[in-house]
């Protein structure tokens, strides 16, 4: 893949609520080579992170560069033309719709291509998430994990560079995991640079190249994943204790 | 001075309103028909039955208390599992049935309170006061005491702040949830109830002032913040004194136009409603 | 041109035919009714738009009705202007009326919105009664005409106007037919569903908001355009508060978010009345009641139910393009 440097470039970060920082003088640069992994406990400021990211909220203070470009200020539906589209905690799908109006609706805002071309590129996504038995049923009818699929699905018809996922493993059987996994994988490998807040460490160690732990708003961990549980900051605020001996590794 | 006299009748409208709202999210839309049965209820107690005016008040309160549960069983639970926007829709429907109900019941051609208590004059020093404007603000400072005191203080009003604002917390607190709910409406109808039935010897009554008043009362709330008893309180006063000071500059005919370009100019400029909202949750 | 556009080439000439066989098959009052119901049902489903469609709880369909009907009638009546250029102005002064709403929509939502559009109506219908110097206050306007006979269409018959009010419907109906199934009809099921995931998908709520409004702020002024040259009467008191309410109506009893349904629910809500006449002085509460029931229990309206009991599908936003999908 040819690398074209730093994706996303946020700088000095922050964010309060009612006095209390959220997301607190965060530095950090994505390249297009990375799939970044968020962790952190909740309250970290994850959530808010992928907020200021998608123009949810304004920073308080702070940068962010998309494709060399400043998008702080700009409204969530211009920050999403220009390539970042996300996935919700909850997901957020068009209940009511079918799932085949589900996907093709995440294409219409793309540009200069016909409806003819979202169509088909839904119908595709539909073999692909393996949902063709349900194309015409209402979003809101599938099954959990169908759901969570759909969304990812959605987004991804919006051609996204820069794809942010919140908690994709969540609430999913192992199969299911393994499905998104694999389907993830392929997203990668196709272009789209992820990033993505999950819990779940197998899904972390199976697609991140590079993770990022916040606590309390601030980075307190920024490198390899399976170097991670060795960091003594990182050991505190999940075991409890640094010093510990901890065997990391397939 | 007689701003304050209708603005404080707009203000007992409105704190119905608004506890409503704070309690559950809801806008009732047939609120302003209560206003219009108990101004009737006045009008039919004092003219048919001959009852003295405090009594017939009372009488118009009690039962305006039992109005309001009836509502709620009928427009608003079954919608409470719905989006909230639905009882606005419901609430309106049931304004218009019991608008046009009204028409049946009492005919549409208005009415009068043909009573001497609207005649009596008080003099005092120099000044001739109209006696029962100063029932209408005695009783409508009395009531809006009590129901400050009664939310504030007594233990029914402090599970209406509770439910308002934590109400899944407040079940696990061993508060019932629908009897709070219950208690909200019945007092909210009572305050309305009581409104008409001051007020109606002030005007014609009609089936329709009931819409109308609503309204207002509408811009009340927006204006004093909705779920805000002291604003709602405030900002009756304030347009009811608003409205007197346009009547006598444009005329009355005005008098609307003015109300409700207040409304809309204080909804352009409030904050956003839903974006906050949907920023609060958990994105 | 789209398979979808060219059968309205043949929907459109059909339907026409048919309601000149129709206009002289019934008698003149049923006629009246008709074209009164032909009306209406534009007005309910450009609150459909707006409600059914785009989820927007909007309570002004009637303010946008009264303007264009008083804007045709005035220009007729201070200009003499020709009735197409009166329907024009019509809808233009709704579509701006739209506009200004639909921007109050992007500022403000839910409750919000919802009262901001009552208060609109009433302030249209108090500036009808009071900028008398402009709208005859009270008394109304009258005398105005019906639109010069052209060519073998002779306006002064009602049977002539009727198959006019048919086309206006049908145009409509073609015009919300054919947006539906385009990216700004899956913008409005879109930001109805949810806007902040529409958004996160580069949608522009604000543009699809303002669209939506716009849209049906033309549809309600040129029905109103044609009201007031077919009644050659119009005063504020046609135009109260009331006939948004109405229209509000007509869309969830008749059933949202359909062709069919605003249309049966304007039908229903006009002719019923006329033929039940014994429960005509109980209308208003039967409907009011109606709402209240619609909204609990049956939420997709008559026509929404008709089609369950059928076994279809909701109205999709985009159409199905390609066999193998």
């Amino acid at each position: 893949m040819k690398s074209l440097g730093q994706i996303l470039e946020v700088t000095n970060l922050s964010k309060s609520f009612d006095g209390i920082r959220a997301v607190d003088d965060l530095s950090f640069d994505v390249s297009d080579q990375d799939t970044l992994a968020l962790l952190g406990p909740n309250g970290a400021g994850k959530s808010t992170l992928i907020n200021l990211l998608t123009g949810v909220y304004s920073p308080g203070h702070g940068n962010v560069r998309f494709q060399g470009k400043d998008i702080v200020g700009l409204r969530m539906h211009e920050i999403a033309q220009r390539g970042i589209v996300r996935t919700f905690q909850r997901s957020r799908l068009f209940d009511e719709l079918s799932v085949l109006d589900n996907l093709s609706i995440g294409a219409i805002a793309r540009n200069r291509i016909s409806l003819g071309v979202i169509m088909s590129e839904a119908g595709n996504w539909l073999k692909r998430l393996n949902l063709q038995t349900f194309r015409n049923m209402q979003a809101r009818s599938l099954p959990f994990g169908h759901k969570r699929l759909l969304e990812i699905g959605r987004a991804m018809m919006a051609r996204p560079q820069l794809l942010i996922l919140d908690e994709p493993g969540a609430g999913m059987s192992v199969d299911e995991q393994a499905f998104v996994v694999g389907l993830l994988k392929e997203i990668r490998q196709a272009g789209t640079v992820l990033m993505f807040v999950e819990h779940v460490s197998h899904v972390i160690l199976s697609l991140a190249t590079r993770v990022i732990v916040l606590h309390y708003g601030r980075k307190i961990y920024d490198g390899d994943p399976t170097q991670m549980a060795l960091e003594p900051e990182v050991q505190k605020i999940y075991y409890g204790r640094s010093g510990l001996n901890v065997s990391v590794g397939p | 001075m007689n701003g304050v006299v209708i603005g404080s009748g707009y203000a007992l409208v409105a704190i119905g309103l608004t506890l409503v709202y704070g309690v559950l999210r809801v806008v009732n839309f047939s609120h302003g028909e209560v206003y219009m049965f108990g101004a009737y209820a006045l009008v039919i107690l004092m003219s048919d039955y001959h009852m003295g005016y405090l009594l017939a008040i009372v009488l118009v309160i009690m039962a305006g208390a039992c109005a309001g549960p009836l509502i709620e069983l009928v427009a608003v639970r079954p919608v409470e599992k719905q989006p909230r926007l639905k009882t606005l829709i419901t609430t309106l429907g049931l304004s218009v049935t019991l608008s046009n109900l009204a028409i049946l019941i009492f005919g549409a051609s208005p009415r009068f309170v043909q009573a001497e208590v609207t005649e009596r004059v008080l003099t005092v020093a120099d000044f001739s006061i109209p006696v029962h404007r100063l029932i209408v603000v005695c009783v409508s400072s009395l009531l809006v005491c009590a129901v400050w005191g009664f939310v504030k203080y007594s233990l029914p009003g402090k599970a209406m702040r509770a439910v308002a604002e934590n109400p899944g917390v407040t079940q696990l607190l061993g508060i019932n949830p629908r009897a709070v709910v219950r208690e909200t409406f019945a007092l909210s109808t009572a305050l309305a109830a009581a409104s008409g039935a001051l007020l109606s010897p002030l005007f014609v009554v009609n089936p329709f002032i009931g819409t109308l008043t609503g309204l207002k009362a509408f811009a009340v709330v927006i204006l004093g913040g909705f779920g805000n008893v002291q604003g709602a309180i405030l900002a009756g006063i304030l347009l009811g004194v608003a409205e007197s000071v346009a009547t006598g500059m444009l005329g009355s005919s005005y008098q609307d136009t003015v109300t409700f370009s207040i409304l809309a100019l204080a909804l352009l400029v409030r904050p956003r409603g839903l974006i906050s909202e949907v920023q609060a949750e958990n994105v | 041109m789209s398979k979808a556009l060219k059968k309205w080439f043949v929907i459109l000439p059909t339907g026409i035919a048919l309601s000149m066989l129709l206009a002289d098959a019934v008698d003149p009052y049923t006629l009246h009714l008709l074209i009164l119901c032909s009306l209406f049902s534009m007005v309910a489903l450009a609150q459909d738009v707006a409600f059914g469609r785009s989820g927007q709880l909007l309570i002004c369909a009637g303010a946008f009705f009264a303007i264009g009907a008083y804007t045709s009638a005035i220009i007729a009546l201070r200009i003499g202007a020709p009735f197409g250029t009166c329907l024009l102005a019509a809808t233009l002064s709704a579509s701006l009326a739209g506009y200004g709403i639909g921007w109050a929509a992007t500022r403000v939502s839910g409750h919000y919105l919802a009262i901001l559009s009552i208060a609109f109506s009433v302030i249209v219908h108090q500036v009808l009664l009071n900028w008398s110097s402009l709208t005859n206050g009270a008394q109304g306007l009258n005398n105005i005409p019906r639109p010069a006979s052209f060519v073998f269409l002779d306006f002064s018959s009602k049977s002539t106007f009727f198959v006019v009010c048919i086309f206006a419907l049908l145009t409509t109906i073609a015009a919300i037919h054919l947006i539906s199934a385009t990216r700004l009809g899956a913008g409005f099921a879109a930001i109805r569903e949810d806007e902040l995931a529409a958004q996160s998908l580069g949608i522009s709520i604000r543009r699809v908001k303002i669209s939506a409004i716009v849209i049906s702020g033309a549809i309600s002024g040129a029905a109103g355009s044609l009201y007031a040259h077919y009644q050659g009467l119009i005063a504020p008191e046609d135009f109260t508060f009331s006939q948004s309410v109405n229209s509000l109506m007509m869309v969830i009893i008749g059933g949202a978010n359909t062709i069919v349904g605003p249309i049966l629910g304007a039908i229903l809500m006009t002719l019923l009345p006329e033929y039940l006449r014994a429960m005509a002085e109980y209308r208003w509460v039967i409907f009011g009641i109606c709402i209240i029931v619609f909204t609990a229990i049956l939420p997709s309206g008559i026509w929404g139910l008709v089609r369950l009991t059928y076994g279809k599908t909701r109205d999709f936003a985009l159409k199905k393009r390609t066999a193998a999908g």
